[in-house]
């Protein structure tokens, strides 16, 4: 038996209501108790987190881990070492890589090379249609019973209707989500940004807005009409929150989640032909952005999702028009969404952990993002006095297209906790003081 | 206007530009580009004498790095520099290294250890010119890049205005055609206002968005409203592989509605200029008879490019030390 004692934190989790000084107890791995005062003695090491909040590690459900094919960018071990940084502890891995995960052999390979080299836990997402190729249905029903968290054809739409059709009526007896890239090819064409007024003074090529919301809108209609359910991923225009919201309004099975890109950042960012500022769906207006947190707020996105995309720095140093899409965004999520949101007061702690926690855990109907007793002790703690310059030094992924780099952040993750183990650890947010570490013999997952 | 062909003869110190980089109108004052304009006719009496070469840039280096072609603007910018007396190097990208995966920054890199103080460079991506510039050394000048900006092109139709028309303040200029694709509109739209123009941009609105109107300029859909009072009718070059994506159906519907010819040349002032940067389409957007009629101004276009490309080699530090202005 391991026990383990976090002491004198400041406990939030949203899913159980709680906001208060508590300690929380952790014996082999799952969460033992929760109360104010438990004795030292009952534990075999403490992790003093005075000054510290201790929140359930955070769920991430669309991250990009780029292994098997793109070890260049990402591995399994960089990517979760990114996790472990952002106080991520579970996250959700999309299936575009090289091979496509979208058989029982893909996902065997992702959870066994995460078992070992994994930083924290990796649910393996399938693809929707073999090779991403929106032809054919995978084995869905054979791939959930090997442990894939939901199907995608992430990076790609489904553009075939017939095609997302049966895959939602097929997966509403599974009771598993369709994480969806909702974009039309044909109007995105070879856009490399929202189409409006900086596209035009740049003169590279937009994006239309509708080429996200006219497939919103239809993967709206195909779940009212199979009642699967549609998971729309990466939401980035106030069209979209709008049709989300009036499907949700009439009982229709959407879920959503916005990155903190799209919350924060517009295509002002581009400006300078910032290739930290190109992923796909493109920042756009301040309108949408205002939209998207306002969509946030009132529940009709479900939670914050980083879409994780790492793309080494040979790739992303090229002109615009030739650097790929995305942006990784672990690390950077909890300390820029508490900088931009929580500080200036506009959202509470609460509101922000549980659009990180339970928010996402609800959308895959899976049991994460919250420390009740008996549940995993997947913990976040986290530093909010913190005053630092958020550099390269604070990333764990082997990519650095990071569009906050060089940005002031006031809030930090202090250490990371998956099952017990503490994965992350940063020591400038314990004061010095050494806690006693013990070297344990305990399970290795 | 100052008479600035020869600076090194007048002893005084010779104002230039701030800038290292010409990459771009839009961020440029006003007085910026009338310092060009101006120092533009110093280099046309070069230019049009018998003996065309001034040692003003002796020992410098210029390097012409097209990633397209273009042979019309290669050249003005060839001769330019070497009437300066520069030595000039064509880096040929279809045989060079650049094809067999060197990247962009590889090459740059490559030609500024060779001593270039000049690159002109052309590029098919926008912005191209702007990531090369904050990492070299050497002044970049952008003979065009993507869609975003061909700022000589725009310095060149300007100075044909004003010596036509002697100012821009107050006139009327229409661009007719593909705005949404063409870097000789974006850089004339801004280089037009800021020198005092108002400018009507005309075309179907899927060449001609209506977001264009954030720029300060008006828009017309219709030939003949657009053309209305103007001064200056600016006809740009049908891009023909635009009628395969649907931009619009065909060229004799463009030509119908939009293709400039005598008749049409009318619905503007009897004084105004026709306008081109070439090659021309003729028969699609102007006519052969329109483009040699008395209005048109599209050779002095091309004469007005040498011109004005000497004037913007003269101008930018090239290498030189930016605080010392000393020549030789």
């Amino acid at each position: 038996m391991t026990r383990t004692l976090i002491s004198n934190g400041l406990v939030v989790d949203p899913a159980q209501g709680i906001h208060r000084r508590i300690d929380v107890l952790v014996v082999d791995g799952r969460i033992a108790d929760l109360r104010a005062g438990i004795p030292a003695e009952q534990a075999d090491e403490t992790i003093d987190a005075e000054g510290l909040v201790v929140a359930p590690g955070f769920v991430d459900l669309h991250v990009h881990l780029r292994e098997p094919g793109g070890e260049g960018s990402e591995t399994i071990a960089s990517g979760t070492r990114a996790a472990a940084r952002g106080g991520f502890t579970t996250i959700f891995a999309m299936p575009n890589t090289n091979p496509v995960c979208d058989s029982q052999t893909g996902v065997a390979y992702l959870l066994s090379r995460a078992a070992t080299e994994g930083a924290v836990k990796v649910v393996p997402i399938a693809a929707v249609t073999i090779g991403q190729k929106g032809e054919e249905l995978t084995n869905l029903g054979t791939l959930k019973s090997v442990g894939v968290g939901a199907f995608s054809d992430d990076g790609r739409p489904i553009m075939n209707a017939q095609i997302m059709r049966r895959a939602l009526e097929y997966t509403r007896m599974l009771e598993m989500p369709i994480f969806e890239h909702c974009e039309d090819m044909d109007l995105s064409g070879e856009g490399v940004m929202h189409e409006g007024l900086m596209s035009l003074r740049l003169g590279l090529r937009g994006i239309p807005r509708v080429s996200e919301s006219i497939m919103v809108a239809r993967n709206v209609a195909l779940a009212a009409a199979t009642g699967g359910h549609v998971h729309i991923c990466h939401v980035s225009t106030r069209e979209s929150v709008e049709a989300i919201r009036e499907g949700k309004r009439n009982g229709v099975r959407v879920t959503a989640e916005v990155s903190p890109h799209h919350l924060t950042l517009t295509d002002d960012a581009v400006a300078d032909y910032n290739t930290h500022a190109k992923m796909k769906p493109p920042l756009c207006a301040e309108e949408d952005r205002l939209a998207l947190v306002a969509a946030l707020e009132d529940g009709t996105i479900d939670c914050i999702a980083t879409d994780h995309a790492p793309h080494s720095v040979t790739a992303k140093n090229d002109v615009f028009d030739a650097a790929p899409f995305g942006v990784i965004g672990m690390e950077s999520a909890f300390p820029v969404l508490y900088t931009e949101f929580v500080r200036p007061g506009r959202w509470s702690l609460d509101f922000l952990i549980d659009r990180l926690t339970i928010g996402p855990a609800r959308v895959v109907n899976r049991p994460l993002g919250t420390i009740r007793p008996d549940s995993p002790a997947d913990i976040a703690l986290l530093q909010l006095d913190a005053e630092y310059r958020f550099d390269e030094s604070c990333l764990g992924s082997k990519s650095r297209n990071c569009p906050w780099l060089g940005r002031s952040m006031a809030a930090r993750v202090a250490a990371t906790i998956v099952e017990g183990r503490v994965v992350w650890r940063n020591e400038a947010c314990f004061g010095g003081a050494k806690t006693p570490t013990r070297k344990r013999g305990g399970k290795k997952s | 206007m100052a008479k600035a062909g020869r600076p090194a003869a007048t002893g005084a110190p010779p104002v230039r530009l701030k800038q290292k980089d010409l990459i771009a109108i839009e961020p440029m004052t006003r007085e910026e580009l009338e310092l060009i304009l101006d120092n533009t006719v110093g280099f046309k009496d070069i230019v049009t004498r018998t003996v065309k070469k001034v040692p003003t840039l002796r020992g410098k280096t210029v390097v012409n790095l097209f990633f397209e072609n273009s042979t019309r603007t290669r050249t003005s910018f060839e001769l330019a520099a070497r009437r300066l007396s520069a030595d000039v190097v064509n880096f040929d990208v279809a045989t060079s290294s650049v094809n067999k995966g060197e990247s962009l920054l590889d090459t740059v890199e490559t030609i500024q250890a060779l001593g270039a103080d000049y690159v002109v460079i052309r590029h098919g991506s926008s912005g191209a010119q702007e990531y090369l510039g904050s990492r070299i050394d050497a002044s970049i000048v952008n003979a065009g890049d993507g869609s975003h900006e061909h700022p000589t092109q725009a310095l060149l139709d300007c100075f044909t205005i004003r010596e036509e028309k002697g100012t821009l303040d107050g006139l009327r200029i229409a661009i007719i055609g593909d705005i949404l694709h063409s870097r000789v509109a974006r850089s004339n739209i801004w280089a037009m206002q800021k020198l005092g123009a108002h400018v009507t941009l005309v075309g179907p609105p899927t060449l001609v968005p209506e977001r264009f109107r954030d720029f300060g300029v008006a828009i017309s859909h219709d030939l003949k409203t657009g053309l209305r009072r103007a001064d200056v009718v600016y006809t740009l070059r049908v891009q023909l592989e635009r009628q395969a994506r649907n931009l619009f159906p065909s060229l004799k519907e463009y030509r119908n509605l939009y293709g400039i010819d005598m008749e049409r040349l009318k619905y503007a002032k009897s004084d105004a200029l026709l306008m081109h940067p070439g090659p021309a389409n003729i028969g699609v957007e102007v006519t052969r008879e329109a483009m040699k009629c008395s209005q048109s101004r599209i050779e002095h276009q091309v004469t007005n490019g040498l011109a004005v490309r000497m004037a913007v080699l003269y101008l930018l530090p090239g290498g030189r030390e930016y605080d010392t202005h000393a020549d030789q």
